[in-house]
């Protein structure tokens, strides 16, 4: 997994930013947006909702802006931003009555699957899991981040952080087997 | 190597990306079937993980972040906009304070007789609901109260809604007067021309009525000027009814 390293280019472009260079604030948003809006998605498992907590993210970052540690890495400081805004908006979503029809699950798949159904089979299972188990499995196998750097933007103990990503591994296994989705031949077991 | 172990080291090379030790795993896991299943489940998330691929986001967001923020930072100061609980590495040392307005402006004057208005409003609610409360305990209006009527005393009003109380007197009045009249004129049979003593029937029941009409009332004392001469007659028959039979112990009932 990667160590983030705090960047000149990072701090150069966020003393730009600070003082309203809409080039530099541009430049900003685009370097990041991709990874913000991935975990966002990840997160709330809709599109629409993941847009707009983006845009969220990213104005609350760039209004404060100027409390950022320039001795620390940008990226981790943004994803703590956007993990506590997806946290918001799933509280705010299980407040608010969802209009639409019922949540079915969908029907087992027969066969081999393809890379695309194995992937939106992985995203259906994590929507199954507890909040705290899907940040922590989606910022250490999606965006490669360390157990302590996960740590730190989750402000939990590092013990804490690798038992949510055991348990998270432990139930999305086992919900995968149960949609049908098992090995299809004995693998050679060192290819993990 | 025991299960245990073989877990651990599953557990690391997914954390940490620790290399496995194929000799190992594959020993154990050739004598341990639950290790190999969950191995096996293992490899599937792994394989999901794998094809796994970001999701592109399909709106153009730099621009219209970047004019939201350079339009908001217009409005609202750098400095005003730093209290977002979700944001990190935030100077927490500063409390929020609601922002006084100046007290010569025209907005902080209309807020102030805004303000001043609202109060005098609820507070003129409050003393007429008061005053109004106050009324309703004090003059209590009869009935209003009343306890709920129970059978007996239902029985009664209506008996007296039927039947009001001068009837009910009138009624007595003439069962007494006859049972006198009857009275009398057995006695005046036995005296014979005493009759004359007696009042007549019509002036009698001209009394009672008399009687059961208030506005007549004033006007007329029926007992002292209609039935005196009975009274008088009936004391003299039962005077003379006595002194004829000694045996007599107690007048007739």
């Amino acid at each position: 997994m990667l160590e983030i390293p705090v960047t000149d280019n990072e701090r150069q472009l966020v003393s730009h930013c600070l003082a309203d260079d809409p080039v530099a604030l541009q430049a900003f948003v685009e370097q990041f947006q991709g990874m913000v809006f991935s975990l966002c998605f990840r997160m709330l498992g809709h599109r629409q909702d993941a847009e707009d907590v983006t845009q969220i993210v990213f104005l609350r970052a760039l209004r404060n802006l100027h409390t950022w540690d320039s001795s620390r890495p940008l990226k981790p400081w943004l994803f703590t931003i956007a993990a506590n805004r997806c946290r918001t908006h799933l509280v705010n979503r299980t407040r608010q009555p969802r209009i639409g029809l019922a949540n079915e699950p969908p029907a087992p798949i027969d066969g081999a699957p393809g890379n695309l159904a194995l992937a939106e089979e992985l995203q259906l299972a994590l929507m199954q899991l507890p909040e705290q188990y899907r940040l922590c499995f989606v910022l250490h196998h999606q965006q490669e981040l360390n157990l302590q750097t996960i740590s730190e933007i989750l402000d939990c103990p590092l013990g804490t952080i690798k038992t949510w990503l055991y348990r998270a591994r432990r139930e999305l296994a086992d919900i995968l087997e149960r949609r049908g989705l098992a090995p299809q031949v004995n693998h050679e077991l060192p290819r993990i | 190597m025991n299960c245990h172990e073989f877990e651990e080291l599953l557990q690391q090379h997914l954390n940490d990306g620790k290399p496995l030790s194929s000799f190992e795993l594959v020993e154990h896991s050739s004598q341990c079937a639950v290790c190999q299943r969950q191995t096996e489940q293992l490899q599937t998330l792994v394989d999901a993980i794998a094809a796994w691929q970001a999701e592109p986001l399909e709106v153009h967001l730099a621009d219209r972040v970047v004019n939201l923020h350079l339009r908001s930072q217009s409005v609202a100061p750098q400095a005003v906009a730093g209290a977002d609980d979700d944001t990190p590495h935030l100077d927490r040392g500063v409390a929020f304070t609601r922002p006084v307005l100046p007290a010569g402006s025209g907005q902080g004057q209309l807020q102030r007789a805004a303000r001043r208005s609202r109060r005098a409003l609820v507070a003129g609610l409050a003393s007429l609901g008061a005053l109004v409360a106050l009324t309703a305990f004090v003059s209590k209006p009869p009935g209003r109260f009343e306890h709920p009527d129970t059978s007996s005393r239902q029985a009664a009003r209506a008996r007296s809604a039927a039947e009001p109380p001068h009837v009910e007197v009138q009624t007595i009045v003439r069962h007494a007067g006859a049972a006198y009249w009857a009275l009398a004129r057995d006695t005046v049979g036995e005296l014979g021309d005493a009759t004359m003593l007696l009042p007549r029937t019509d002036q009698y029941h001209a009394t009672v009525e008399a009687r059961a009409t208030p506005t007549a009332w004033p006007l007329i004392n029926p007992f002292e000027q209609g039935l005196k001469p009975l009274r008088d007659g009936m004391g003299r028959a039962f005077d003379f009814l006595w002194s004829s039979e000694p045996d007599h112990a107690s007048p007739p009932s």
